[in-house]
Parts: structure tokens; sequence; C-alpha cells
């Protein structure tokens, strides 16, 4: 066997896995929202699980892209695509970190103290959600276009986050009682607003393996003037336990 | 291709070895004190394009020459240009290391006793005047050829050996050596690597990033890796025309051509 085949088997098996650790990432995000919005307790322990899989992928994935730079030396397309993996996989990671850390507040969020009015965290978790399954697959797909798209949404994340943080703000100066969960609630939204930033991350990472274009972090953004795009201002659908949409409180009482 | 305002500017280069046109329209300009790496798969013209420059191809038998090489404004394929001046100003070093059957002195001191000493005081006026060298100024010509070359520390006490008492990668920095004492301008390497061992080659390789800041340097090489760690730019040449031209670190990591990314991932036939 050349040693141009086994480095062809060597590329297959690194998109694979990294493929697989995309998609168990976006798992964890989908299971961390439904834990906590539906209030399923089940979904805990699934997320932690996730969360630990997609770390000792992480190690593999880390691991085969040192021994192809070290064994092959990748150039070009190859060693763009090399350096892309061995980047997304720490966004991957810190998605399954932030999923993890999502349903480590399960009990506060979800405790007979929780908020009667809607904070945005299920539009959010939508709309989230939605940028790391096209993250990953303008990955899978190398569509550089998909991935550029990416940045607008952030700042729709962005700007729900701030609101997030007003409206909670605002129902913890009304009722100290609910301080706790209020910070929670924040803490959730931030855990939200980092995993999208995690998505616009990988975008910009897809954008180079593809193009070899090396896009500045501050120019990705495309609403300088920070004020809510129109989406993220309209009412929208939250997560339900049968997997459809629908609009209801995180604790409505 | 535009161009630039380099040391040795190539303009519709073609070259046909009987009916075989070997370089088709080659067209760039190879910047001054830096190196520049010729990649290309065998029989694409690499060693055809670097002989050319410095009109090595002349003794090659049905080898016919079109377009312009230009070294200091001056195209080398000009009916009245002095050849051996040409080859003086531009050095070339081999693949294979190729001393003379001399002693290690005389190989380095053979060159600069032909060629004599350009009187400075006369070329300050414009004339050319050339003198033997005395005994003294040939020594100390060849000990700073030598120490040029990274070669001193290792040859110093025995200068009157044989040359062939050398290992490979000594023999190739004595043949840069005598290249280095009759004072060139630009120096070519084709494939000065390939037969030898990787301390030899990283020796070769630093000495060829030192000796950039006063020589322009070409180097055709198999190696990309070594393209890659010693050129600042590369140009990638395919059937006799010329694909790519650019920085060596664009070349390795985002080409612009298809054809330039699948010769250097391997996937190129």
């Amino acid at each position: 066997m050349t040693s141009r085949i086994i480095f062809n088997q060597e590329m297959g098996q690194l998109n694979l896995e990294v493929s697989q650790m995309a998609s168990l990432a976006r798992e964890a995000v989908e299971k961390a929202v439904k834990c906590i919005v539906n209030k399923d307790p089940l979904l805990k322990a699934e997320v932690e699980r996730l969360d630990r899989e997609i770390y000792h992928l992480e190690q593999i994935i880390e691991k085969r892209c040192l021994d192809l730079i070290a064994l092959h030396t990748p150039v070009a397309g190859d060693l763009r695509t090399v350096s892309t993996c061995l980047k997304i996989i720490t966004d991957l990671n810190r998605i399954g970190r932030y999923a993890s850390d999502i349903v480590e507040v399960y009990d506060v969020v979800t405790s007979d103290n929780g908020f009667r009015r809607p904070v945005n965290i299920p539009h959010m978790a939508t709309l989230v959600v939605a940028m790391v399954t096209d993250a990953i697959d303008s990955f899978i797909r190398r569509d550089d276009q998909a991935a550029r798209q990416l940045f607008e949404r952030d700042d729709e994340v962005d700007c729900l986050y701030d609101l997030n943080f007003r409206a909670t703000l605002t129902y913890m100066i009304e009722d100290p009682r609910k301080i706790t969960v209020g910070t929670h609630i924040i803490l959730i939204a931030r855990y939200l607003e980092r995993i999208a930033d995690h998505s616009c991350n990988i975008g910009e990472r897809v954008v180079y393996m593809v193009t070899g274009e090396r896009l500045n972090p501050k120019d990705r953004k495309k609403s300088p003037d920070k004020s809510c795009p129109k989406e993220a201002l309209a009412p929208k659908l939250d997560y339900h336990d049968t997997g459809e949409l629908s609009q209801h409180d995180l604790a409505e009482k | 291709m535009k161009i630039m305002n380099g040391s040795i500017q190539v303009k519709d280069l073609n070259v046909w070895f009987d009916q075989n046109h070997a370089l088709k329209g080659v067209t760039f300009s190879i910047p001054k004190n830096e190196i520049t790496a010729i990649i290309g798969p065998s029989g694409c013209g690499k060693s055809t394009f670097i002989r050319c420059v410095n009109r090595m191809n002349d003794i090659v038998p049905k080898c016919r020459v079109e377009g312009q090489v230009i070294v200091n404004d001056k195209n080398i394929y000009d009916p009245d240009v002095d050849v051996v001046e040409i080859r003086r100003r531009i050095g070339m070093v081999f693949q294979k290391p190729n001393p003379f059957p001399k002693s290690i002195f005389e190989n380095v001191a053979y060159a600069p006793r032909i060629h004599g000493r350009e009187e400075p005081s006369a070329k300050e006026k414009g004339e050319m005047v050339v003198r033997k060298y005395s005994k003294k100024e040939l020594e100390n010509l060849v000990e700073a050829s030598i120490k040029r070359a990274a070669l001193w520390d290792e040859v110093k006490d025995r200068m009157n050996k044989s040359a062939y008492d050398l290992s490979g990668g000594q023999q190739q920095r004595l043949c840069i050596a005598r290249t280095l004492a009759v004072n060139p301008e630009i120096l070519l390497f084709d494939e000065p690597c390939s037969a030898l061992d990787p301390i030899a080659t990283a020796k070769i390789e630093d000495l060829l990033i030192d000796l950039k800041k006063d020589y322009t340097v070409v180097i055709v090489t198999h190696n990309m890796q070594q393209a890659a760690r010693v050129a600042d730019k590369t140009a990638f040449f395919y059937l006799g025309e010329l694909v790519e031209f650019d920085e060596t670190e664009k070349i390795f990591e985002r080409p612009q051509e298809k054809l330039t990314e699948q010769y250097i991932t391997g996937r190129m036939g």
C-alpha cells in the first residue's frame, strides 16, 4: 500500500470522526435545551454522557491530526483541512461542555421558584441549535457560502442575549427571591450565546478550509450598530417534548 | 504575467530540443536577494529553464532558445554578450557534487586564476583591466570563499588533500565555494541536495539562506519540503509551462491553480 493511499484513508477517517463529533455536539445541545425547556430530568445524564464522548473523540482526532502532520506533511487543501479539524474540535468540545453546563443548572431553573414571564431562552435555543446544525453541515458539505451566513445570525443571538439579560434583571429587581433562578437563566442564555459564537468559529474555519481566505473576526459582524434584527424580536416557537415546537414559558404557573 | 523589477527578468522564453517544445512562453521575474524555488514533475522544464539562465543550453545540440532573459537590464541572449562572463556572473551548482580531481585549494583557486582579478581603480574609471592574482591574494580569496560556503573549519588543515577525500556534503559545499570564488551575482542550484543525506542537506539549506543576503538564488528541487523550507518564492512548472509563481507560503497553503494543488498534494496523474 502506497503512502498516498494510507494518507487518503487517514484523511477520510479524519473527516468521518469530525463529522461524528459534530453530530454528538449538536445532539448534546438539542438534548440540553429539551431537558430544561420540557423539564425532562432523564436527558441530563444523556447530555453528560455525550459530553464525555465528545471529549474522548477530541483526543482521538487531535492525535490523528498530529500524526497526519508528522508523517504525511500535508500541504494546500489537505493542510487547510487538517488545521481546520484541529481548530474546530476545540469549538465542538466547548459546545459539548456548554450543553453539559446547561443541564447542570436543571434543578435550579426548573424549581417552583421559576419565572412566569418568557425570557427568550426557548427561542434563543431554537436559533442556536439551527446555527450548530448549519455550521456542521457547512463543514461536511464544504460550503463556504453557508458558513458565511452564520455570522449574521450570530448578531440575532447576541441581541436575544441582551434582551434576556435585561428582562431577567428586571424580574430579579421586582422579586429578589428570584435572584438565584434569574442568575442561572442568564447563565443559560450566556452558554447559548457562546455556543452560537463557537458555531461562527466553525464557519470561519470552513471558509478558510474551502477558500484559503482568513476572515478577521472583527469583520464578520454585520450589524455594528448593535440594533436587534427584526427576526430576533419576533415571537418564535419553543421546544416541546414531542420534538414539535410550541409557545410556552419556562415555568408557567 | 506581470513583469516586476527583479534580478532576472524572463520574457516569453521558449526552448526547443529539435522538435520538442520544452519551454513554452515562460514569463516571470526572479527577485533579487531572495531564494526562488522551481518545482514540477520530471520533464516539466525545470532544469531546462535554470540552464537557460546562464546559457548552459548553448552547448546542447539542436537546442533553440527564443525570448529574453534579462540580467542587469541586458538580455543575456544578445549577440554581443560574452558567454564566459555570463557564466562567471551567474554560477551554477549541479545535482551531483563534481569537484575537479585536484586538491581542495586548487578546486577553489582554479577559476580565479584563469579569470584573473579586475583592477578596482580601473573599474571606477569604467575601464576593464584584469591582472593575475598574487599568491597571497589567491590564498585569501580561497579562504574567504571556503569560509563563505561554511566549509572552512572542516578543511582548513587539509587544503592540499584531494577534494575526493571529502564527504558528499563537503564536496557540494566545495563546489559552492568554487562558484563563489569568481564573485558571481546569481547562484543557480540544480537539485543540489538530491545526492546528500539529511544532515548534509540541512547544512546546504542553512548555507542557501545565508547566501541570499549577498546573492540571488534559484534552486531546482524535487523535494517540495525543501522548497517550502528555504524558498521565498516558488514557481511551479508543468509540461514546459509556468503554471503558478507566488510566495512560497501561498503556494503551499492556498495555491490558486488546480494543477499546482494536484501536484503538491501528490494527486497528479
